[in-house]
């Protein structure tokens, strides 16, 4: 059996994530150095872990298909994952963020939500807030649902322009 | 939609009114430009886009054939043997290929020039769908046929264009394949390698394998398929007997190139004949007389060449000849006394110059003739023949 094109936007997804593993090394030694046990709530790491996984396999099989058909789109990424950093609480706390915005901007942008799981999962003994996963949850599950259809339909005439 | 008359053998394509398309477009990176072909199409008004490159082809081929596909430039073979991949997809028709396929399509197709020759065979055996432990048992063989023992672990990038050819044949037809389908790959490769290439198709195709061939040599084609078919301006032509479709192929091609007839020098030759003295088509190792009508309009002291061809410009043989041209209509004739050319079709090509080494008349395909003897006696297997001489032996073993 031949395998399918998903196969290479799929193997960058593998590339990034064993980029992840390593950097998942000294992050590690640190829980050691400072013989911090990762708290009991560690195991939503495994739900958080496997909707961002949806999240990016989605935009992936898309993004992937249509910079083909337009070029463009590979110049904007660049531009667009550095917005993307600062709407995500990556460098601020989600408490940072006004209430009654936090819902709307985990639904548009689900990577909120994700992000700002992690953290009090792994270090603070705190479930997610279920009431911003919940909703970013089904775009994650909509991304990737839309994101293969897209790449079913587009990658049909990739040779004929690429 | 076709019907479909259940399952395929393994190593059996069937084409169903097959269609190609593709944009002319220049412009369709541009997201704006795509949002305004969209509404013209849903307009209707779109059509003018497209560009067929297949048109209805339809073609069925049994598991263990051997096919050569054949026609000029840009009429779409390359395209058909993609969709065969799976590559491209038709804009209409059914396509079924069944059982696994090697491919040697394009240089680039399959290969990561920033890897290994050796990671490169295991990366397009799993790309096939083979195991690990599959590939490793081929590798060997295939390094060897591609004779590319030292390079193997260079990157690809770093290969000469020769050598990525005979890595991608190798590869492409040592993993057991169901359906080989080859383009042009005698275009690169050295002569050693090019005979060893057919050879090895050769093989293939013994084992039973399905082999598509496309190429520009048709004495290659000729000696590989026995069937042919024909795609001109992406309509199929012709699909018969390998000899039946190349014969009317190449007098197309003549038909063609007929165009050439007339050139014109300084002289210009009116008529050109090839015969064997006596209006019949010349014979092996008998008589062959060519006569050419030139007209010229003064005097000259001329040298005239004359070659002859399988229809490439570059000839088996050339004579030649210095003699004086009359102002007006001259006939020339040259005698050979002992024609050494098998059966089949060759061309007379012709040049001449004065004395003072000016050219009258340009390099160009005066006629051609049709020899009526016996088949080209065939070489060794691994040995070259430069051209299709043939010369009558009588031979004693004592
Ligand atoms: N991706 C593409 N986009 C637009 N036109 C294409 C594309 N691929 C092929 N074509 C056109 O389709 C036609 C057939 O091309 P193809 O490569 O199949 O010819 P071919 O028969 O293989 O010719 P050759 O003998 O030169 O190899 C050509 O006019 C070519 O320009
Ligand atoms: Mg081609």
């Amino acid at each position: 059996m031949k395998c399918g094109r998903e196969i290479f936007p799929i193997e960058q997804i593998g590339t990034s994530l064993f980029d992840m593993v390593l950097a998942g090394i000294p992050f590690g030694l640190l829980f050691v150095r400072y013989q911090y046990m990762p708290t009991s709530t560690i195991y939503w790491v495994i739900p958080l872990f496997a909707l961002q996984m949806a999240l990016t396999i989605g935009l992936g099989l898309a993004l992937s298909t249509l910079s083909v058909y337009f070029r463009d789109i590979r110049q904007v990424i660049g531009g667009i994952m550095t917005v993307g950093l600062f709407i995500s609480p990556v460098a601020y706390p989600l408490s940072s963020i006004p209430p009654s915005y936090r819902l709307p901007l985990s639904i548009v942008n689900p990577f909120v939500p994700l992000i700002d799981g992690y953290r009090p999962a792994i270090l603070f003994h705190q479930k997610p807030d279920l009431h911003l996963l919940g909703p970013a949850a089904v775009t994650c599950v909509v991304v990737m649902i839309v994101g293969y259809v897209v790449f079913r339909r587009t990658e049909i005439g990739i040779a004929d322009v690429a | 939609m076709s019907l479909d008359l259940g399952a395929l053998p393994e190593g059996a394509i069937r084409g169903d009114r097959l269609w190609k398309r593709f944009r002319d477009d220049d412009r369709r990176w541009k997201i704006g430009h795509q949002v305004k072909a969209k509404v013209d199409q849903w307009r209707h008004q779109d059509e003018s886009y497209w560009r067929y490159v297949l048109r209805d082809v339809s073609f069925e081929i049994a598991p263990g054939e051997s096919v050569g596909l054949v026609g000029p430039n840009g009429s779409g073979k390359s395209t058909l043997l993609k969709l065969l991949t799976g590559t491209m997809y038709p804009y209409a028709g059914t396509l079924a290929v069944e059982g696994r396929i090697g491919a040697l399509i394009n240089l680039s197709a399959g290969i990561v020039s920033d890897l290994t020759g050796k990671d490169n065979i295991f990366l397009y055996g799993s790309l096939l769908g083979l195991k690990r432990a599959e590939v490793a048992k081929k590798y060997d063989q295939i390094v060897e046929f591609a004779d590319l023992q030292e390079a193997v672990d260079r990157q690809i990038k770093f290969y000469s264009s020769g050598m990525q050819k005979r890595l991608g044949f190798s590869v492409a037809c040592h993993l057991d394949p169901a359906i080989l389908l080859i383009d042009e790959v005698l275009a690169v490769g050295d002569a050693t390698f090019q005979q060893r290439c057919l050879n090895r198709m050769q093989q293939v195709v013994e084992s039973g394998t399905t082999l598509v061939l496309v190429s520009h040599d048709l004495a290659a084609v000729e000696g590989t398929c026995n069937r042919c078919l024909w795609l001109n301006d992406g309509v199929l032509l012709a699909d018969g007997p390998i000899r039946d479709v190349l014969g009317i192929y190449r007098q197309w091609i003549e038909e063609v190139s007929e165009q050439l007839q007339g050139v014109k020098g300084e002289i210009e030759i009116l008529k050109a004949t090839a015969t064997d003295g006596d209006r019949g088509s010349p014979r092996s190792d008998e008589p062959m007389e060519v006569r050419l009508v030139v007209q010229s309009d003064r005097a000259y002291h001329t040298t005239f060449f004359l070659g002859v061809s399988e229809g490439p410009a570059t000839p088996i043989f050339v004579l030649r000849y210095n003699g004086h041209l009359e102002e007006g209509e001259n006939e020339v004739v040259c005698m050979m006394r002992h024609l050494p050319l098998p059966r089949g079709r060759f061309y007379v090509w012709v040049y001449a110059k004065d004395n003072r080494n000016k050219q009258l008349l340009p390099w160009h395909p005066a006629c051609f003739f049709d020899v009526i003897g016996n088949r080209l006696q065939r070489a060794p297997r691994g040995i070259i023949r430069l051209s299709s001489v043939q010369v009558t032996g009588d031979w004693t073993i004592s």
